[in-house]
């Protein structure tokens, strides 16, 4: 991997945002602390994992009685705690000034949308099925298979940690070519507002070798959006960046990838996205 | 069919899927095959009650595993006891289950959900103490990867799935090695899984598989 190419990757590893949690109008204030709690969170995180520090701060540490669990939400709507924050913002806020305003609850669980997230084991379960079925799609499950139980850890870790480092000396495996050889088929998840987002098998090269960019890959899974290459509607963004169409996705996957190894895109019509 | 292959690409599971919903159809067995929005990709929809009766003991000295017992149904003794606390629940279970094509792992997927009688979803633990014990133990150290809570690939609403990483592993043991015996993935896979949540496929669809 080229010099510039690592900067890259760190750039992306240090991406954060900053929030203000506040308690939703109807959670029970007397039992609360009422102010809000300011928090520079990490693009490529999950927002559970901050939940021991809400707690401290809105709770002053105490245990949630029985048939509470902590969510979140912005603008009505609950946040899906399984996607990283980065991909959130992305996808909800729109011209919406900075900090990001999340609103906290702890009553009325909506289970018919949230998964439910009891513990961090939850966390590292999901994070980790994540990284497996990237790696099967990449490396039909060799590299990942291969590897020990703690080198696993040391991805779980090197995330909830925030080390750089720990957690690229073992995700750089996971990243390489078998043989100089392209991925399989590139891990990728497209993100709209009000729909399931959409995953589906990828190559990273065409039928005679050619190597695909992200423009291929956005008009065969949305023809509808990205219909002809001057289609200018609708934009892609990665990491909150809009990624030039022409870039190729073997390389996206190898440099955007999230720590789960996965493309996250987010595809959203140009008008909302600009001021 | 004849289908001795551990792992299915999108046209055969289309094929599978097919067979199994028309012999259901034939037996009067409620598996439907439902089109998605997904082009190309259909999915298997059953539903079922099941009758469950629950009882938790509060005392840990006293609760009782019988190792033995397959059936979460079976009949367990109240204890007479004035320090024991025994909740008991007479409850109608509503499980819906489906079986989606997954890409990723080429493979079907079981996800399902399960709701007691006043629409509550069950919880992890619940899912979990209703798998029978001798399953149970297969599988106890992995317990929380086995069976999880996912975003439906589909509908995406929260749904529990049986994780597919061992799918092909599984089929690789359980599927006829002879071309001569026809077999469907799906009544095979199934089989095999789906008494760990509940599931029982009636002893007719061995109709669709065996030899010659």
């Amino acid at each position: 991997m080229a010099a510039d190419d690592r900067e890259i990757l760190r750039e992306v590893w240090q991406g954060k945002l900053p929030i203000c949690f506040s308690l939703a109008d109807d959670e029970e204030k007397s039992s609360s602390i009422r102010e809000p709690c300011f928090l520079l969170v990490s693009r490529l995180t999950y927002i559970t994992l901050i939940a021991e520090k809400i707690l401290k701060h809105f709770k002053k540490g105490e245990e949630l009685p029985e048939g509470e669990e902590l969510w979140f939400e912005f603008n009505n709507q609950p946040l899906k705690w399984h996607y990283p924050v980065g991909v959130l913002f992305d996808l909800l806020t729109h011209n919406t000034p900075l900090p990001w305003n999340v609103k906290i609850h702890f009553k009325s669980f909506p289970e018919d949308e949230l998964l439910h997230c009891e513990s961090k084991e939850v966390v590292e379960a999901h994070f980790m099925s994540s990284i497996k079925e990237a790696d099967i799609l990449k490396h039909r499950g060799q590299v990942i298979n291969n590897m020990q139980k703690r080198d696993h850890k040391q991805l779980w870790q090197g995330l909830q940690n925030d080390k750089f480092d720990q957690f690229w000396t073992i995700n750089r495996r996971l990243m390489e070519r078998t043989n100089e050889e392209p991925f399989r088929s590139i891990p990728l998840r497209i993100y709209q507002r009000d729909k399931m987002y959409i995953q589906r098998l990828a190559k990273p090269v065409s039928g005679t070798g050619e190597p695909l960019n992200l423009g291929h890959v956005l008009k065969r899974l949305l023809p509808d959006r990205f219909n002809n290459s001057e289609n200018l509607n609708n934009r892609a963004l990665i990491h909150g960046v809009e990624v030039p169409t022409e870039t190729p996705v073997q390389w996206l996957s190898e440099h955007l990838s999230h720590p789960d190894n996965f493309l996250h895109i987010v595809v959203l019509p140009r008008e909302a996205a600009e001021p | 069919m004849s289908n001795s292959k551990a792992i299915l690409d999108k046209l055969e599971f289309k094929l599978v899927a097919k067979e199994f919903a028309v012999f259901s159809e034939k037996r009067h067995i409620c598996w439907q095959l439902v089109q998605s929005e997904v082009p190309g990709l259909p999915f298997l929809a059953f539903k079922q009650r099941l009758h469950s009766r629950e009882e938790k003991s509060t005392n840990q000295e006293h609760s009782r595993e019988e190792e033995d017992e397959e059936d979460d149904d079976a009949e367990r003794e109240l204890e007479d006891d004035q320090a024991t606390l025994v909740t008991e629940r007479c409850d109608t279970i509503s499980m819906e289950y489906h079986v989606v094509y997954s890409e990723s792992y080429q493979v079907p997927v079981l996800y399902f959900n399960a709701f007691h009688s006043d629409g509550k979803l069950l919880s992890l633990n619940e899912i979990w103490d209703r798998v029978p014990s001798l399953h149970r133990q297969r599988i106890e150290h992995d317990k929380w990867t086995v069976i999880t809570q996912q975003e439906h690939p589909i509908f995406g609403r929260p749904f529990f799935q049986l994780h597919p990483c061992h799918t092909e592993d599984l089929m690789k043991q359980v599927l006829p090695n002879s071309s001569k015996s026809k077999s469907n993935y799906i009544v095979t896979w199934l089989s095999s899984v789906g008494p760990l949540v509940g599931l029982h496929l009636p002893l007719v669809f061995s109709e669709l598989c065996g030899d010659g």
